[in-house]
């Protein structure tokens, strides 16, 4: 959209970003801008828009209206300059399953930023994939297979992550794993990770911004502190959802 | 754009695909070794014949066709399209990797069925050679593959409409059985209008005799083994599906 100016302090910024489908509006009006390094929460009950919004902001999906900037440029029509920034780990899949863990990530790490056996290593150490590196991807649990999902999308260290149910179908220590990558990316490399969710996980080992999506609109965005609990974390959705509907829609913790 | 090629190849390389891809050629050149002795005349063109019948007019548009199915729809059913979209690469570069290792495909298993006819041909003993019969394999040869690389774009373009592998793959099978059958036909009723049109007619009247002829004697030789092509296909890709789910 010409006209529109995005600023360069955000890492992600959508302005008035839209998208319709079957003349029904999936994801309207939505303006947010995420700063550098931080940890951004997308949650928002089934079928909210999360996922719409996650591939709007990752340029996989092109806007009805508004735009989705990633460092001041927009994404969708960008080019691999812009487009290699960004690591995103769709819900369902995102590897191959005839492929062993060690070739995803491979295959990963080459058409991302060029083959760096450093890389793969360090991803695959993260998200605790090192005894299963010689499995076919196929044979994992759903876990697992989450897992290889994320360090593909990590593999190739991008600036920008977006994870879409990142906790779904992850056991205690899955959950574990993934809570100490986020803490790992952000704080080492300064990357700016996007997760959409049903809710935040228990424990934030990180201070986060929560921004919740009800019916495709934006309701708004709040910080949650490090070492909020679980209890704290939903009346404090709860009482954002109930603001941004009038009080007329408190379901928040129905997810 | 080579470590995108390198990456398809990669991808391909644990799948039943490829498989049938080295047996196809293999399976045809084979298959003339069980046709009944009497309707194998012991002159190297209906060894040859046959063979390119079975080889490049059927399997190698078919296993191409599947292949181009596979590589652009299992991105789509695995999930993987999103990394590929946010890679260093274009997708002109994507797409172009993908058709370049579909041909690689099909340069491989003509490589295989060319070799194998020579070298089974002249074990087997067959006699007669003739640079008429060459010319006519290598013919032939030319049109299959130019049938097989020109339904590549639509079985790519089904694939990536779909999100799928599935739609495409009918296509793949159906598109250069239509193509051979459709070319036949058209040559046999063609008449020679003009010098161009006149090697054209000649050409393409040719080719179809020569497959017609070819498909006589070996009809159920090659319904046979086209079946047990598709059957072993279709059960090494049941497995790999069946591990996929666990």
């Amino acid at each position: 959209m010409r006209g529109v100016v995005h600023s360069m302090e955000y890492a992600i910024e959508a302005i008035g970003l839209g998208k319709v489908s079957a003349q029904r509006w999936l994801v309207s009006d939505v303006n947010l801008g995420i700063s550098r390094s931080a940890l951004y929460y997308l949650v928002g009950q089934n079928g909210a828009g999360k996922t719409t919004l996650l591939r709007l902001l990752a340029g996989l999906s092109r806007a009805s209206s508004g735009t989705a900037t990633v460092f001041g440029r927009q994404v969708w029509g960008a080019g691999p300059e812009v487009l290699s920034q960004i690591g995103f780990a769709p819900a369902d899949g995102g590897y191959y399953p005839n492929l062993t863990v060690d070739q995803n990530l491979e295959v990963a790490a080459a058409v991302r930023r060029g083959f760096d056996r450093q890389a793969i290593d360090e991803a695959a150490a993260i998200l605790d994939l090192g005894p299963l590196r010689g499995r076919r991807a196929g044979t994992l649990s759903k876990g697992q297979k989450k897992r290889l999902a994320i360090a593909c999308a990590l593999v190739g260290h991008p600036a920008v992550l977006l994870l879409d149910e990142p906790y779904a179908n992850l056991d205690a220590d899955g959950l574990d794993v993934v809570q100490e990558l986020l803490s790992v990316v952000c704080a080492r490399h300064g990357t700016t990770v996007v997760i959409a969710s049903a809710l935040p996980p228990n424990d934030l080992r990180r201070a986060a911004v929560v921004g919740v999506i009800d019916q495709g609109r934006f309701s708004g965005e709040r910080v949650l502190a490090e070492g909020l609990n679980q209890a704290e974390v939903r009346a404090m959705l709860r009482e954002l959802t109930a603001v941004s509907s009038g009080g007329s829609d408190d379901n928040s913790d129905q997810g | 754009m080579i470590t995108l090629i390198k990456v398809e190849w990669r991808k391909l390389s644990h799948t039943s695909l490829l498989v049938a891809s080295v047996m196809a050629p293999l399976l045809g050149s084979l298959a003339v070794l069980i046709i009944p002795l009497r309707h194998r005349r012991a002159i190297w063109f209906d060894y040859i014949a046959t063979n390119l019948w079975l080889t490049h007019a059927l399997l190698i548009p078919l296993v191409m066709g599947l292949v181009t199915a596979y590589v652009f729809g299992r991105e789509y059913t695995a999930g993987t399209a999103a990394s590929l979209r946010l890679s260093r690469f274009t997708v002109w570069q994507v797409i172009l990797a993908k058709c370049a290792t579909v041909l690689g495909i099909g340069v491989l298993m003509t490589g295989i069925a060319v070799t194998t006819t020579f070298v089974s041909a002249m074990a087997a003993g067959f006699g007669g050679f003739y640079w008429e019969i060459v010319l006519r394999y290598v013919s032939v040869s030319l049109l299959s593959c130019a049938i097989a690389v020109c339904s590549v774009p639509f079985v790519a373009v089904v694939a990536i409409w779909e999100r799928g592998s599935f739609a495409a793959s009918v296509l793949a099978v159906t598109a250069p059985l239509s193509g051979v059958l459709f070319m036949a036909g058209f040559a046999s009723r063609l008449n020679p209008w003009g010098l161009p049109m006149l090697f054209v007619s000649r050409f393409l009247n040719l080719v179809s005799r020569d497959l017609l002829q070819a498909m006589k004697p070996v009809w159920p030789t090659a319904v046979v083994s086209v079946m047990i092509g598709l059957m072993v296909t279709a059960v090494m890709q049941s497995r790999t599906d069946i591990q996929s789910e666990r």
